[in-house]
Formats: structure tokens, C-alpha cells, sequence
């Protein structure tokens, strides 16, 4: 079993790699995905820390997430395809309609 | 899988899944944000919450692994492969980022990483003490339902106010 750092410092590094995923990509599916990804990467480090620190509370907070990434995706597609229908672009960019 | 005193066969076998599905999770993610087609990013991304799901088992919460298998990886990106199928026509090519700006942020998520690194990486926790064993599904079920009873139903009325959006932002008339 790898010590607990070992866990930590891989969520980290999940969650950088998402971070650039949404700072860099123009798809907004992509950029979802990202999101996701981070999300994920969160769930790893309550796992983790919940395992070494022996307590269970980790695993409901992780459940919990989970149920809300669900809720999420589910809301966040429903945007995207509302704002497809209107412009038939997936890109964020073009997106920019209540820009100032 | 329970954790053993480290070392020993068991504990290497611990050791060597750790690095295989890490480095997996990892590579995945990359395809993730870097490849162009988006189907294979979102099959990468099934395999790096699958590889994830591993280490979720062995970090002594099998429930979560299996939900993260069901949920992530069966229901919710079968929702986004769906949804790309659906919306994806001959799209023109969109610029790409410019080639400064995606330099920048990697340098920033690099720094990032590093920064997490810096501030985590050497934590340590001291172990307490579970009154049953983290893998018993019993005990997190009693957790789940007597200490967190209202924020599991919370979650209901919130998992309920999203199907009302859903419903609400797609439908065109209601």
C-alpha cells in the first residue's frame, strides 16, 4: 500500500491536468469533461484521506459528490444543448451573447 | 481490499496496482484535454475513471467503486457520448487556442501542481480508529442513514430540482 502522499500528490496532478483542460480547450464538451475530471480528483483525495485517517465519513462526502456531479452533468447538458439549438456551435467563444 | 501492514508481498502487489493505474489515470486525462476528437476524449475519460475506480477499492471503499463504474462510467458518459452523437454535425474547424495561451496555462497548472504538491504532499495523518471496518457496506449504510440522513434526502430535493431544469431549459414549450 503506497503511503498516503502518493495518493495526494496523483489528485493533485488530476486536477492540474483538468484545470488546463478548461482553461485551454474552446469545446464546451471538453471543458465539461474537465470539470469532471477535477471532480474526480476531489473524490480521491476524501477517499484517501478517510482510508489513513480510518473514518467514514470520507466515503459519504465522496457519495455525496458523486450524486451532485450527476445532478450537474445533467443540468450542464441540458444548457449545452439549449445553447447549440440557438447557434450550432460548441464552441465557448461564440457563446457571447450577454457579454458587456 | 483491506490495508496490511506495509510491506510484505501483499503490500507490494498494493504498491505496483497503485503506479500502474495512476500512471493509466494519468495518460487517459492527458488524452482527455489534449486529443481533438472529442469521442475519444470522452472514451479516455471512461478509462481514467475506471483506473480511478481501482484505486478507490483499494483505498478500502469498494461502494464507490462500484458506483463510480455505474455511475461515471455507465450512466453519466453515456449521457455525454449521447449528447456529442447527437449534436455533432460538420462542424467547421475552430481555431485552435493560441499556441502562447496554452503554453501560459500549462505553466500555471504545472505551478499548480506543485504548489498542491508543496502543501499536501507531505501530510500525514494521525490513524484513528473506525468502530468497524471501512469496507463493511452495514456500517456505511448506518452512517449514511442515521448521521447523514438529511443531507442524503437534501440530495433527493436537489436531484429533483435538476430534472425540473432539465425539463424546463430543453423543453421548447412547456
Amino acid at each position: 500500500m503506497p503511503p498516503l502522499s502518493h495518493y495526494l500528490i496523483l489528485a493533485a496532478g488530476l486536477f492540474a491536468i483538468g484545470v488546463v483542460g478548461v482553461v485551454t480547450r474552446r469545446n464546451a464538451l471538453v471543458i465539461f469533461m474537465s470539470v469532471e475530471l477535477m471532480l474526480n480528483a476531489v473524490n480521491l483525495t476524501f477517499l484517501a484521506f478517510g482510508h489513513f485517517r480510518r473514518h467514514i465519513d470520507a466515503q459519504v462526502f465522496g457519495f455525496l459528490v458523486m450524486a451532485l456531479a450527476a445532478a450537474e452533468v445533467a443540468i450542464g447538458l441540458a444548457i449545452i444543448v439549449t445553447v447549440f439549438r440557438g447557434r450550432a456551435s460548441l464552441q465557448v467563444d461564440e457563446a457571447d451573447q450577454l457579454r458587456g | 481490499m483491506v490495508s496490511g501492514p506495509a510491506g510484505g508481498s501483499e503490500g507490494r502487489v498494493g504498491i505496483l496496482v497503485f503506479w500502474v493505474f495512476a500512471a493509466l489515470a494519468v495518460a487517459a486525462a492527458l488524452v482527455v484535454i489534449l486529443h481533438r476528437d472529442i469521442v475519444r476524449s470522452a472514451l479516455a475519460l471512461i478509462v481514467c475513471l475506471g483506473s480511478l475506480a481501482v484505486l478507490f477499492a483499494q483505498l478500502s471503499s469498494p461502494f464507490l467503486a462500484a458506483l463510480q463504474v455505474l455511475l461515471y462510467a455507465g450512466a453519466i458518459m453515456m449521457l455525454f457520448l449521447f449528447v456529442i452523437m447527437m449534436l455533432r454535425r460538420d462542424q467547421p474547424r475552430a481555431p485552435e487556442t493560441p499556441r502562447l495561451k496554452r503554453q501560459a496555462a500549462t505553466l500555471l497548472a504545472v505551478f499548480l501542481w506543485g504548489l498542491l504538491t508543496l502543501a499536501v504532499g507531505g501530510a500525514t495523518v494521525p490513524a484513528g480508529s473506525a468502530a468497524e471496518p471501512l469496507v463493511s457496506l452495514p456500517y456505511l449504510s448506518r452512517v449514511l442513514f442515521f448521521q447523514y440522513l438529511y443531507p442524503f434526502e437534501l440530495i433527493s430535493l436537489l436531484i429533483l430540482t435538476a430534472i425540473v431544469g432539465v425539463v424546463v431549459l430543453t423543453k421548447k414549450r412547456i
